[in-house]
């Protein structure tokens, strides 16, 4: 988030909302897990746009139907399998890489629990 | 497969930031609704925002359970919601919205960098609709924001913040 005195009432928010320094860690590890999964979502439908595939093609060439594409890259869609992830992959042309990791020491993390690169 | 496509979208900003929408009486209605909500909402509440802001808000995923983007309702006499975004809660019996608009060109005309701004909230209970009443005066807060670019600051960050 930029820093500006827009902005300082926002964090001046968050602050008083998670008040423990905790409680703050969680704040910030939370929004970095949903951070990571719209950028999967955001890399999958590029690498589909890229590729010029319908949706609906998409969905045929994994045999779903084609709501759930729509769902999942909307963002509706809640627990994807890693199956479905791998299996759309392959589809798009492209690999997902997960790296396990030990988190970094310090606790203001850049890495989310759950980060993963497409 | 067919060849890489060259992109027509705009550029899209690569810093955002949330700011709350301010009132000619120097009001922040965003900030006064997040803050008289429960503490456990508030919190999911600003996840989402902050996870919108930092992804680039036109680049989050719509159409799930915390942020949608609205759109023009098809009943006759309706507000015109469409290009207003919400995040979303759920708590027992009531549906939690905060309702914003996204200015990619806030840095031209003031603000410190691209910005999610937060006009202002509603409470409904589940399987009824936020009244018109209430969507009109968001719908304002829209256009008043339009027109002054107006919004709250502070004079400094916190100091935690990272």
């Amino acid at each position: 988030m930029h820093q500006s005195a827009e902005s300082a009432v926002f964090a001046d928010l968050v602050g008083s909302t998670f008040t423990t320094e905790e409680e703050r860690t969680r704040f910030q590890s939370e929004v970095e897990r949903l951070v990571a999964y719209a950028e999967l979502l955001n890399a999958f439908d590029e690498a589909r746009a890229q590729a010029d595939l319908s949706k609906a093609e998409l969905a045929r060439r994994i045999g779903v139907k084609p709501s759930v594409i729509s769902r999942l890259l909307n963002g509706q869609a809640k627990n994807v399998e890693l199956d479905t992830i791998a299996k759309l992959a392959g589809a798009l042309d492209v690999y997902v890489e997960v790296k396990v990791r030990k988190q970094p020491k310090a606790k203001q993390s850049k890495h989310p629990a759950l980060a993963i690169a497409a | 497969m067919a060849g890489a496509k060259k992109s027509t979208k705009a550029k899209m900003p690569d810093v955002w930031q949330a700011a709350f929408y301010m009132t000619g009486d120097k009001k922040l209605p965003g900030l006064t609704y997040l803050t008289g909500l429960p503490e456990d909402v508030r919190k999911e509440l600003l996840k989402t925002i902050a996870a919108v802001v930092a992804t680039g808000p036109p680049r989050y995923p719509t159409g799930g359970p915390t942020w949608t983007l609205m759109h023009k309702s098809k009943a006759k006499g309706e507000v015109d919601m469409s290009g207003i975004c919400e995040a979303k809660d759920k708590d027992g019996k009531l549906l939690y919205r905060i309702f914003c608009v996204i200015d990619r060109d806030a840095a031209e005309h003031g603000l410190g960098a691209a910005s999610l701004i937060l006009l202002g909230g509603a409470t409904k209970k589940v399987k009824t609709v936020v009244p018109q009443s209430e969507y009109k005066v968001i719908d304002q807060y829209r256009h008043d924001y339009r027109a002054t670019h107006r919004v709250g600051r502070l004079k400094k960050m916190p100091v935690w913040w990272p």
